[in-house]
C-alpha cells in the first residue's frame, strides 16, 4: 500500500471551550479526488483551513497533518509558506471576494510565479498566458490585464483556479468552489477541475454540501457531521449502500427526479451547538435508527472491510436492510 | 478607461460651482449698504477716482451688465487694488499664495507620515493597549481646537525649548521649511487623527477580506500581503477622506496663520475682512473656490487610478 | 487571516425596551463629563472657589498652586474660577449654534429628499458649493459682514450649518423611501406628510441625533476659535477661547493662562464626542 499523499491524524480545532472539529483522521491517496461533505457548520471549511494554518490564532489546531513526510502542524511559518501555493493550493467559494479587486489577474498570477518559481518578466507572462489557456479563458493574452470585476462569474472562478495553480501544486483544496455558481457553470467548473487533475497530476479535496457534486466528481467521500467524521468510503458504495444513519438521512432527503409530486423528507432537528454536544454519537438526537447504546459513548470511526470506515453502531443493520 | 468622462464631468461641476460662488460674492457686495466704488476704494479716495471706478464698474447700468463686467474682471484677474495696502490685489494674492500652499502641503505630508504607520500598528495590534493608546491620542487631537494646538506647540517647543522660531517665515525655501514646521505640525495633528481613525477601520476591514486569506494561502510573504493586498485596498477611502478634508485644512490654515503670524492668504483673508478691504475679500474668495475645486479634480483622478472599479 | 469563525450559540433576543439594556460605557462616560460641565454652567458660584471678577494685585500671574490650581492671570483673577464661569457661555454656544441648524436642516432635508424636483437640484448645487469653501471661512465672512458678537456668530453658523443636517437627512430619507414600508404607506392611502413625519422620519433620525452630538463638540471648537480671534464672544464675557486669547500675550511669563482653559475645551469636546459614540452604539444595538 503506497503511502498516502496527505494524512490527517486526529486533527481537531478548538475555539474556547468548544471543539468544532474533533478527531478527524483521513488519508488522501495520490491522484484521488476526495469529497468532504457536510451541512453548514459541520466543520468542513475549518478542517481545510487548518491544513494550511489559515485560521485565526484563537482557533487551536491539534493532531498531525502529515504531508510529504513532514508534519505541517509543526512547521515554522517560513517553511509553511513554502508549502502554501507551491505544494498545496486552495480555492475559495466566492471568487469575487477571493480576488483582490485592485490588481489585474495577470499580477495576481505573477505574484505566485515570482515568489515560488522565481519567474519574472516575459517568462512569467508566457506562463501566465499558458495558465489562463489551460483553465479555458479565451483571449488569454488580453485578459491578463483585466481586473476581477471585468470577468463573468464562471470566468472569475476559472481565473481564481489559474492563480491558485500557478506554482504547480500537487494538492488542491477546493472549498465549495461551485456553490456560488449557476448549475450550468457548476458543471463546467467541475469538469475543468477533473481535467486539470489529470493534466497536472494533482489530487483534490473537494469540500461541498451538495451530494450531487460529490456523486459526479469524487472517488471517495468523507461525511462530516458536527465536527466528526461519520463515514468514509468510495463514493459509489456509500451512495448505493450507506452505512451511517446520517448519510442515509442525507440521501433520503434528495428529491427523486424520476417521481413527480413527492413529499420531501428532510432530517428533523438541527445540528448541535458545538458548546453543548450530546453525550454519545453526535447525530443520535436526530437519528431514526438510534438505540440506547448510541447515547452512551461516542462511537469511534471503525473500519468495515478494506475500503469503508463508519462511526455508526448500527452499520451492520443498515447495510443488511439495504441489501434486502 | 472612462477617466476622461469622470474628469470632464467634474470640470463641468467646477465651472458651475465657481460661477455660483462668483454670483454670490457679487450679490453680497451689492447688498451691502453704500456705493460699491467707495467701498472698493476706501475713504481716502478722491472724487475723481470714485467717478472713474464707477464708470469702469458700470454702476449705473443694468445689473446684468455689472455682473458681466465683474466676471470679465475676475477672469482677467483684475481684482482692483487693496485699500489698506495700496497694491493690486492680484499681486497681493500671488505673493501670499505660495506660503499657504507650502503650509498646507507640508501639513498634508506630515499628516500622512503620522497617520499611516500609527494606523498600521493599531490595526495589527487591534484590541491591545497600543491600539487603545493610539485611539486615545487620535480622540484627543480631534478634540483640540487648531489654535490651541498651535499655542501649546508654540509655548512648549518654540518659546519654551526654543527649538523652533515663534512665527513668521524665513528668507529662502529651506528656511521656510524650518519656520513652517510647527504651523504645519499643528494642522497635521488634527488631520492625522481623522485620517488615522478612517485608515485603521479600513485596514481592519480589509485584513479580514477573503482575498487576503487567498493571498496568504498562495504562500506570499506576510510583508507583501500587507503592502500589496491590504494597504492598496485600504487607503482608497482614506485618500478620498484627505481630499474632502481640504476644506477644513484651509480653514485651519486661516487660524494657524493667525497664531503664528504667517503672511499667507489665510491671514490675509482675516485681516481684509476686519479692514473692510472688499476688493481683497472678493478676489480671495474666487481664488479659493478655484483652488479647492482643482483639488477635488485631482482627487477624482487619483481615486480612479487607485480603484479600477470606478470609471467603468 | 481567514474569515472569522462564529459559533452557532443561542442569540439573546434584542430587548425592545431601552431600559432593560445596559447603556454602553461611552454613553455613561460622556454623560458624566457633560453633567460636570452642566453643574459648572448652572451653579458656577457654587463650584468656583473665587469670584472670577475679583482682582488681587497681591497675586498677579501666580503659577498653579494649591490655592490657585489653574494659576492667576495678569489681574490676579483666579483662572480656575474664570474657566468655570466661562462654562455657561461655551455650553450655550454648543446648544444654540446647533439647535436651529439641526431642526431646520432636518425638516428641509426631509422635504428635499421626499419631494425632489428642482428645489432638490438647487439644494444639491448648494451642497457642492458649501463643501468647496471651508466652513470656518464662510462663518468668519458672515460675521465680518454682520459684526462680531455671540448672536451674529449664531446667525452665521446657523446660516451655513443647516445644510449639513439637511444633506444627512435627505440621504437617510431617500434610503428609507426605498424600503417596503414606505410603499405600503402609500398603498394604504396615507397622506404624504403623514408618511414623511410619522413613518420615515423616526426611522431616519438616528444618524442625525448622533451627528448632533458630534456637532455640539465641533460648535465649541468653532466658537472658541472665533472667540480667540475676537469675532465671537466679546470681552468682558468670559468664554474659553477669549480666555486663551487673553493669555496669548503672556505665553512666556504665564503659560497657564492659555493652557488651562484649553483643557476645558478638550474635555467638553470629548464629553460630547463620547456621548455621540455612545448614542451610536446604543442605536446600533436596538436595530
Amino acid at each position: 500500500m503506497t503511502a498516502p499523499l496527505l494524512s490527517l491524524q486526529d486533527v481537531s480545532v478548538r475555539i474556547g471551550a468548544a471543539a468544532p472539529v474533533a478527531g478527524v483522521s483521513l488519508d488522501l491517496a495520490k491522484g484521488e479526488v476526495l469529497g468532504l461533505v457536510g451541512e453548514s457548520g459541520s466543520g468542513k471549511s475549518l478542517t481545510m483551513r487548518a491544513i494550511l494554518r489559515l485560521l485565526p490564532p484563537v482557533a487551536r489546531v491539534g493532531g498531525r497533518i502529515v504531508w510529504d513526510g513532514k508534519d505541517l502542524a509543526g512547521l515554522s511559518d517560513a517553511d509553511l509558506r513554502r508549502v502554501r501555493g507551491r505544494e498545496i493550493a486552495m480555492i475559495f467559494q466566492e471568487p469575487m471576494t477571493a480576488l483582490n479587486p485592485v490588481l489585474t489577474v495577470g499580477r495576481q498570477i505573477g505574484e505566485s510565479l515570482a515568489v515560488h518559481l522565481g519567474l519574472r518578466g516575459t517568462a512569467a507572462r508566457r506562463r501566465a498566458i499558458e495558465l489562463l489557456d489551460q483553465v479555458g479563458i479565451p483571449d488569454a493574452a488580453r485578459r491578463l490585464g483585466s481586473y476581477p470585476h471585468e470577468f463573468s462569474g464562471g470566468m472569475r472562478q476559472r481565473a481564481m483556479i489559474a492563480i491558485a495553480l500557478a506554482a504547480g501544486p500537487r494538492l488542491l483544496l477546493a472549498d465549495e468552489p461551485t456553490t456560488a455558481l449557476d448549475v450550468t457553470i457548476q458543471d463546467q467548473i467541475l469538469k475543468l477541475l477533473l481535467r486539470l487533475k489529470d493534466e497536472l497530476s494533482m489530487s483534490v479535496i473537494l469540500v461541498t454540501h451538495d451530494l450531487g457534486v460529490v456523486a459526479g466528481t469524487c472517488d471517495r467521500v468523507a461525511v462530516l457531521y458536527a465536527g466528526r467524521l461519520m463515514e468514509v468510503g468510495p463514493t459509489e458504495r456509500i451512495f448505493a449502500r450507506p452505512s451511517h444513519g446520517y448519510t442515509l438521512g442525507l440521501l433520503r432527503s434528495l428529491p427523486d427526479a424520476t417521481h413527480a409530486r413527492q413529499r420531501l423528507s428532510g432530517i428533523p432537528g438541527a445540528p448541535p451547538d458545538p458548546g453543548a454536544l450530546p453525550p454519545g454519537c453526535r447525530f443520535e438526537p436526530r437519528c431514526a435508527y438510534a438505540v440506547a447504546a448510541c447515547r452512551a459513548t461516542e462511537p469511534p470511526l471503525a473500519r468495515l472491510g478494506a475500503e469503508l470506515q463508519t462511526a455508526c453502531l448500527r452499520a451492520g443493520d443498515l447495510l443488511a436492510a439495504a441489501a434486502a | 478607461m472612462h477617466l476622461a468622462g469622470i474628469l470632464g464631468r467634474r470640470l463641468g461641476q467646477i465651472a458651475v460651482t465657481v460661477l455660483v460662488v462668483a454670483v454670490l460674492v457679487f450679490l453680497l457686495m451689492r447688498m451691502l449698504p453704500g456705493d460699491p466704488a467707495i467701498m472698493l476704494l476706501g475713504d481716502r479716495a478722491t472724487d475723481a477716482d470714485i467717478e472713474r471706478l464707477r464708470a469702469e464698474l458700470r454702476v449705473d447700468e443694468p445689473i446684468a451688465a455689472q455682473f458681466g463686467e465683474f466676471l470679465l474682471r475676475m477672469v482677467t484677474l483684475h481684482f482692483g487694488d487693496s485699500i489698506s495696502m495700496r497694491i493690486p490685489v492680484s499681486r497681493l494674492i500671488l505673493d501670499r499664495l505660495p506660503v499657504t500652499l507650502m503650509l498646507t502641503g507640508m501639513a498634508a505630508v506630515l499628516a500622512l507620515l503620522i497617520s499611516v504607520p500609527l494606523a498600521f500598528v493599531a490595526a495589527l495590534r487591534q484590541g491591545g493597549w497600543v491600539d487603545a493608546a493610539i485611539r486615545v491620542f487620535a480622540q484627543l487631537s480631534v478634540s483640540m481646537p487648531v489654535f490651541y494646538i498651535g499655542l501649546v506647540l508654540l509655548i512648549t517647543l518654540a518659546a519654551g525649548l526654543r527649538w523652533f522660531p515663534v512665527g513668521g517665515i524665513g528668507e529662502s525655501f529651506w528656511e521656510d521649511l524650518y519656520y513652517l514646521f510647527l504651523p504645519a505640525l499643528t494642522l497635521a495633528l488634527s488631520l492625522a487623527a481623522i485620517l488615522l481613525r478612517n485608515l485603521r477601520e479600513s485596514l481592519i476591514e480589509v485584513m479580514h477580506a477573503e482575498y487576503v486569506g487567498f493571498a496568504t494561502a498562495k504562500g506570499l510573504p506576510h510583508g507583501l500581503v500587507l503592502r500589496r493586498h491590504v494597504l492598496r485596498n485600504a487607503w482608497v477611502s482614506t485618500v478620498t477622506l484627505l481630499g474632502l478634508q481640504i476644506g477644513s485644512l484651509v480653514g485651519g490654515a486661516v487660524i494657524t496663520e493667525t497664531v503664528f503670524a504667517i503672511p499667507g492668504i489665510g491671514r490675509l483673508m482675516i485681516d481684509s475682512i476686519f479692514a473692510r478691504d472688499y476688493a481683497v475679500v472678493q478676489g480671495l474668495t474666487v481664488v479659493l473656490a478655484v483652488m479647492v475645486s482643482i483639488v477635488f479634480l485631482a482627487l477624482d483622478a487619483i481615486q480612479a487610478m487607485l480603484d479600477p472599479r470606478l470609471g467603468t | 487571516m481567514a474569515a472569522p469563525v462564529t459559533l452557532a450559540g443561542p442569540r439573546p433576543r434584542a430587548g425592545r425596551l431601552l431600559l432593560s439594556v445596559r447603556p454602553p460605557g461611552t454613553l455613561v462616560a460622556g454623560a458624566a463629563i457633560l453633567l460636570l460641565f452642566l453643574i459648572c454652567a448652572i451653579f458656577p458660584g457654587w463650584v468656583a472657589p473665587y469670584d472670577p471678577l475679583e482682582f488681587d494685585y497681591m497675586a498677579i500671574m501666580n503659577p498653579p498652586t494649591w490655592a490657585h490650581p489653574f494659576g492667576t492671570d495678569n489681574f490676579g483673577r483666579d483662572m480656575l474660577s474664570r474657566t468655570i464661569w466661562a462654562a455657561q457661555v461655551d455650553l450655550q454656544i454648543a446648544i444654540f449654534s446647533t439647535l436651529f441648524p439641526a431642526i431646520f436642516g432636518t425638516l428641509a432635508g426631509c422635504l428635499f429628499g421626499y419631494f425632489g424636483g428642482w428645489p432638490d437640484a438647487v439644494f444639491r448645487r448648494l451642497v457642492d458649493i458649501i463643501v468647496t469653501i471651508p466652513f470656518v471661512v464662510l462663518v468668519i465672512a458672515i460675521v465680518a459682514v454682520l459684526g462680531p458678537g455671540l448672536l451674529n456668530m449664531y446667525i452665521a453658523i446657523s446660516a451655513v450649518g443647516w445644510i449639513i443636517y439637511a444633506r444627512l437627512m435627505r440621504a437617510e430619507i431617500i434610503s428609507q423611501m426605498r424600503r417596503d414600508y414606505a410603499a405600503a404607506g402609500l398603498v394604504m392611502g396615507y397622506g404624504r406628510l403623514r408618511i414623511i413625519f410619522r413613518h420615515l422620519l423616526p426611522n431616519a433620525i438616528s444618524p442625525i441625533v448622533v451627528y448632533w452630538m458630534t456637532d455640539m463638540s465641533l460648535a465649541i471648537l468653532l466658537g472658541s476659535s472665533l472667540g480667540y480671534l475676537g469675532l465671537g464672544a466679546q470681552p468682558p464675557t468670559a468664554e474659553w477661547g477669549v480666555l486663551i486669547a487673553d493669555g496669548k500675550n503672556f505665553m512666556t511669563t504665564a503659560w497657564w493662562m492659555s493652557i488651562f482653559p484649553g483643557f476645558a475645551i478638550v474635555l467638553a469636546g470629548m464629553g460630547f464626542s463620547l456621548l455621540g459614540d455612545g448614542m451610536a452604539a446604543l442605536l446600533r444595538r436596538r436595530a
